[in-house]
């Protein structure tokens, strides 16, 4: 069996911010600042401790099942058969979550940039894009994507500096003037999409290299972190640029770009957040892809592990095209039932999956049920 | 429709010229694997020339997961 590519730990790290932040940097303020209003803030917040936690769970998996996927880790602690409905579940998740981030790059482009042009232009090029890198390899991903996040956090970073004399402070204020309902409806949204979403990179966990496992959690942490700060300034520029009107508003940090007015110098700016808009969509789309090609494989244990790529790349692409029939539906199904799914299977089967990884050590280290200091 | 038709045929068309080659050297399995996966992709490209209200994923999603994720966001939305 061909050795299986291996990254570092810094390249995982940025596979992580890609991960994370990918197409939520598009989207994310606007739907929490509907939910939860001047609190949006707070409930990235309180998702983005929510996803700590899943985070540790994905690590601690990694450290008691090391090269061992999620699927793998269902087979070995849940046994072949419900490991294979998990799988099915995982690959239900993924059918749904990569057409809808390329949909949403063919919105954004044809919402904002291009109005004339049909959505399956966008979609294909975008498809053939994400396959033809996927078909590439992990290892050739990660050095891409080293470079990608570093271009796209440093647009982001820099249209939220230049902004600057837009932000109004006092549009933070009042801060919970709907009670706490509202902020427990953003933090569900955000825990669904973005944060509870890295439950699913325990698939690219055995991708680690072994020789560096010290480094990487410190590395991952690290990684999800900025994602956290970097998706939190989003939402509190947001609401400090728009005040009230910041729900109303699609794709925030485009928008706020387009406000940008220094002098003769700086204005138009919008081109700039496009590209990294459309730049984290792609290597969330890639890392998803990858992700599902890899569980299709894992489940139905296939010897050569490109052969499906085109298919499930057509079929998604398809379904990219036909699962939205309008912008209603598609905030319906990205903001009330995706974050549901998330939660429930992908977080959900983590966190099972650890609490029996952990009630297996403690069996292994007391097997006859003794304490450690009986005679 | 005909223009859905035709972007669907030359989708098709490129995927399998694709992978025309490595189908022919695939094991077994994976080439049923494949077979299942172009008849879900024959299924959804009829759903795209079409635009047919038939059943697709979200509606699949939707009959597991519609109910209690529908009744949460209604409780948090609900003013309190």
């Amino acid at each position: 069996m061909k050795p299986r590519e291996t990254v570092t730990s810094s390249q995982m790290a940025f596979l992580a911010i890609a991960f994370s932040i990918g197409s939520s940097i598009v989207y994310i303020p606007s739907p929490l600042e509907q939910a939860a209003g001047n609190a949006a803030w707070l409930s990235l917040a309180a998702s983005f401790g929510f996803g700590l936690l899943v985070l540790s769970c994905v690590l601690y998996l990694n450290r008691t099942h090391p090269g061992q996927s999620m699927v793998e880790c269902c087979r070995s602690l849940l046994g072949p058969a419900p490991a294979a409905v998990a799988a099915v579940f995982l690959i239900a998740m993924l059918f749904f979550a990569l057409p809808a981030i390329v949909a949403g790059i063919g919105d954004f482009q044809t919402s904002i940039v291009m109005k004339e042009t049909p959505d399956y232009v966008f979609n294909s090029f975008s498809f053939l894009a994400v396959v033809l890198t996927v078909r590439a390899g992990i290892l050739v991903m990660a050095r891409m994507f080293l470079l990608l996040v570093v271009v796209m956090l440093l647009f982001s970073f820099t249209v939220i500096l230049l902004a600057l004399p837009l932000y109004r402070p006092e549009y933070l204020l009042p801060l919970l003037p709907g009670g706490m309902k509202p902020l427990l409806h953003g933090t569900f949204i955000a825990s669904g999409f973005p944060f509870g979403e890295i439950a699913l990179f325990t698939m690219l966990m055995p991708y680690a290299a072994n020789s560096e496992s010290a480094k990487l959690n410190r590395r991952l942490y690290a990684a999800y972190s900025a994602t956290g700060v970097t998706l939190l300034l989003s939402a509190v520029c947001s609401t400090m640029t728009f005040g009230p009107a910041a729900g109303e508003v699609q794709f925030a940090l485009f928008r706020i770009s387009y406000e940008i007015q220094i002098g003769e110098l700086f204005q138009r700016m919008e081109a700039i957040i496009g590209i990294a808009l459309i730049l984290g969509s792609y290597m969330k789309a890639c890392l998803f892809l990858f992700i599902l090609n890899r569980t299709a494989v894992e489940l139905l244990r296939l010897r050569d592990d490109k052969a499906l790529l085109f298919p499930l790349s057509f079929v998604c692409l398809l379904l990219s095209l036909t699962m939205f029939r309008n912008p209603a539906d598609f905030n319906h199904q990205v903001y009330v039932i995706w974050p549901f799914i998330v939660l429930s299977t992908g977080c959900t089967l983590v966190f099972l999956l650890s609490a029996l990884a952990w009630l297996s050590r403690r069996t292994r280290s007391f097997p006859n049920g003794r304490s450690e200091n009986a005679p | 429709m005909q223009e859905n038709f035709i972007v669907a045929s030359a989708l098709l068309v490129a995927v399998l010229a694709a992978d025309g080659r490595r189908l022919k050297r695939l094991p077994r399995k994976e080439k049923w694997c494949y077979a299942v996966l172009g008849l879900a992709g024959l299924y959804m490209a009829l759903l795209f020339v079409s635009q047919a209200p038939w059943p697709n994923l979200p509606d699949l999603l939707h009959a597991v997961y519609g109910g209690p994720a529908e009744r949460l966001t209604q409780y948090l939305k609900a003013s309190g």
